[in-house]
């Protein structure tokens, strides 16, 4: 009996060893992590919004750098944000005309809050993380969620950056035919949540079709594809 | 919905298949003892109880999802352990503890790296740790088998030169503005160059050339110029021949590589007779406990790839083999989500060490390279080994940002 296991569990070894490591190794590459938008710098001049994906953004001049500032006044590496435990700080990476922020030029490094005015050389910045950063005491901080009314589920909105749609990458997965694979973005800009359709069907808030923008208010109910979703102050 | 619920505990059903084959192994093993057969049943068993323990612990208390590189190590190491068992029992018991031992360092390494700031202020700290430790190496430790980097305290010995690898990563791997505003790495490279400086003093050749290796990974990661890595090489190979043509002592630890089979007797016995027995097993290997093997010198250590491929298979051993190269290349392409480029740095260099490490103790053996008497990560005999793999295991979940329980509320929604 002892033979018959022996010589048949030798066979079974390699298999299963290999089923293991394989599915281990499989799922460690297709169950990474994705990369999504944590912040936002916004160009004080044009309004055009660069996010930020990473918790460690360079700014510079150099194309190495993760956001090029092709200025003369902007140092080859003048500056880095970083995301850290509850803030965001910036860091003077020894640039030659320094950073301003919010009209005081930094040392060397600084703390981060949303809506703060950053300069590099004669590019200027607003800086956006809503989520994150010290706040003015006593601000009332407002943080808003998406709620089924089928259901009740709800989905915080921590970011500022969310995709709903019928695709499995969506940040909210809307499993119907009448929806898009990408259908609705959500995007944090200026202290307001902005509803981007990116559906042929458009998207209906509190009935009214919107086939472009709208931004979006507290008690809103968003009609997408079928599925009702309140977006509502976080209680 | 009922499938994305299934597949969040796909690492449930590798930890079954995994406890499948770790008990089939220690019934195997158990049925080739016959001392002390209920105490080793039980040391097994205990190990089976720390990996599911772990799991459990981790999905409860951090929530954690992703299991995968804990999985491949825990694996590794019930290969190793089943091995051992075979050999002897008080080796399996240690080997126990010492797996122990190393799951524990690397809770402990996790919540320690988890917060970067903290990682920052540790790296002096760290630097001065491997100084220490490396100099009381040089006064204090033994020569055993022509190196002298055992210590021994009482009926206690260790390696220290396993626990400044960890060091030697933390020192190395830096955030992103201090990588931007330090564009030298000078200063990182006078302190490799003392650790490689004493490692070759204590004629600890195999971790020398380990930790070079990992020094070069650094120092491109940090500076992503690969002139000043060439010039390094360049002067590295050069100091290496220099030191074996005028140390007489270097050179005879080299002189068998490449005529093993003009000493099959002598100085090339073990490596022979690995190359013989580990062909024997064949694909499907002759069984635990059946090896030959096993009765040659260190085959529980620096053989145990040998033993691996005896008595498991080759296939066994290939996928072993293939599993760091994997871990090395998930690394690498996870380095683009990773929280900080400390975390990316120290991973990837983690990743490698754990990789040339892999192919030293196997090149080396099979003669492919010199022999230099390093260990086989997670598999091989040794509590200083073991520990420092955990630990360095813990550099490489680093990089994946659902590792730390602080971040767990901010990407759970998207997942």
């Amino acid at each position: 009996m002892t033979g018959m296991f022996e010589e048949y569990v030798r066979f079974v070894f390699p298999v299963l060893g290999f089923v293991i490591i394989a599915g281990c190794v499989l799922s460690l590459f297709f169950k990474r992590p994705k990369t999504k938008t944590v912040a936002f710098l916004v160009n004080s001049k044009s309004g055009e919004a660069v996010p930020l994906h990473y918790w460690e953004t360079s700014i510079g001049r150099s194309p190495s750098c993760d956001i090029v500032l092709n200025y003369p006044t902007v140092s080859r590496f003048h500056s880095v944000v970083s995301r850290r435990k509850n803030t965001w700080v910036i860091f003077d990476t020894g640039s030659k005309t320094g950073i301003i922020l919010n009209g005081q030029k930094i040392k060397k490094k600084e703390k981060l809050s949303d809506g703060d005015k950053l300069t590099f050389g004669e590019a200027s910045y607003i800086f956006s993380a809503p989520d994150f950063g010290d706040r003015v005491k006593g601000e009332k901080i407002l943080e808003y969620e998406l709620i089924s009314t089928t259901n009740g589920k709800k989905f915080r909105l921590d970011g500022t950056f969310f995709t709903i749609g019928r695709g499995k990458d969506c940040d909210v997965y809307l499993n119907l035919p009448t929806v898009s694979r990408k259908h609705v973005e959500l995007t944090f800009t200026d202290g307001k949540w902005k509803m981007t359709n990116f559906s042929s069907n458009g998207v209906y808030v509190n009935s009214r079709q919107y086939m472009k923008e709208k931004i979006l208010k507290n008690g809103d109910i968003l009609d997408i594809g079928g599925a009702k979703i309140k977006f509502a102050e976080r209680e | 919905m009922a499938v994305k619920k299934l597949k969040a505990f796909r690492y449930a059903f590798y930890l079954l298949l995994a406890t499948v084959f770790q008990l089939l192994s220690f019934t195997q093993v158990l049925s080739k003892t016959e001392e002390n057969k209920t105490s080793l049943a039980v040391i097994l068993l205990s190990f089976v109880l720390i990996e599911w323990f772990y799991v459990i612990i981790m999905r409860v208390t951090i929530g954690q999802k992703s299991f995968e590189l804990e999985m491949i190590a825990f694996f590794l190491s019930s290969v190793g352990l089943s091995i051992i068992a075979t050999v002897s029992f008080d080796f399996a018991m240690k080997q126990l503890l010492y797996i122990l031992a190393g799951v524990l360092i690397f809770i402990v390494m996790r919540w320690l790296i988890a917060n970067s700031d903290r990682v920052t202020y540790l790296r002096m700290p760290a630097a001065i740790f491997a100084a220490a430790v490396l100099a009381f190496n040089l006064v204090a430790a033994q020569d055993y088998n022509g190196a002298k980097n055992w210590v021994q305290i009482g009926s206690f010995s260790f390696q220290p030169s396993e626990f400044v690898k960890i060091a030697f990563i933390f020192v190395g791997a830096a955030t992103l503005d201090k990588l931007q505003t330090t564009k030298s790495v000078f200063k990182y490279l006078v302190f490799a160059a003392g650790c490689i400086g004493a490692l070759f003093l204590m004629r600890d050749f195999g971790t020398a050339l380990i930790f070079f290796a990992t020094f070069l990974i650094i120092a491109y990661m940090r500076s992503g110029d690969w002139k000043t890595i060439a010039v390094i090489c360049v002067a590295a190979v050069l100091g290496a021949i220099l030191i074996i043509s005028f140390k007489s002592t270097v050179t005879a630890r080299f002189a068998t590589y490449r005529h093993i089979w003009e000493t099959p007797y002598d100085e090339g016995m073990q490596q022979t007779r690995m190359l013989i027995y580990s062909a024997s097993g064949g694909l499907f290997g002759v069984g635990l406990g059946n090896g030959k093997l096993r009765d040659i010198y260190a085959s529980t250590t620096d053989l145990i790839f040998g033993m691996v491929c005896e008595e498991y298979g080759l296939v066994l051993g290939f996928v072993i083999l293939l599993t760091f190269a994997a871990i090395l290349v998930y690394t690498i392409a996870s380095a683009k989500s990773a929280r900080t480029t400390f975390y990316v740095i120290a991973a990837c260099s983690a990743a490698g060490l754990l990789l040339v490490q892999t192919s030293l103790n196997v090149f080396g053996v099979t003669d492919l390279l010199p022999w230099t008497g390093v260990t086989l990560p997670f598999v091989s005999r040794g509590g200083s080994s073991m520990m420092s793999c955990w630990a360095l295991l813990a550099f490489i979940k680093s990089v994946d940002p659902r590792a730390y329980p602080k971040t767990l509320k901010e990407t759970q929604m998207t997942e």
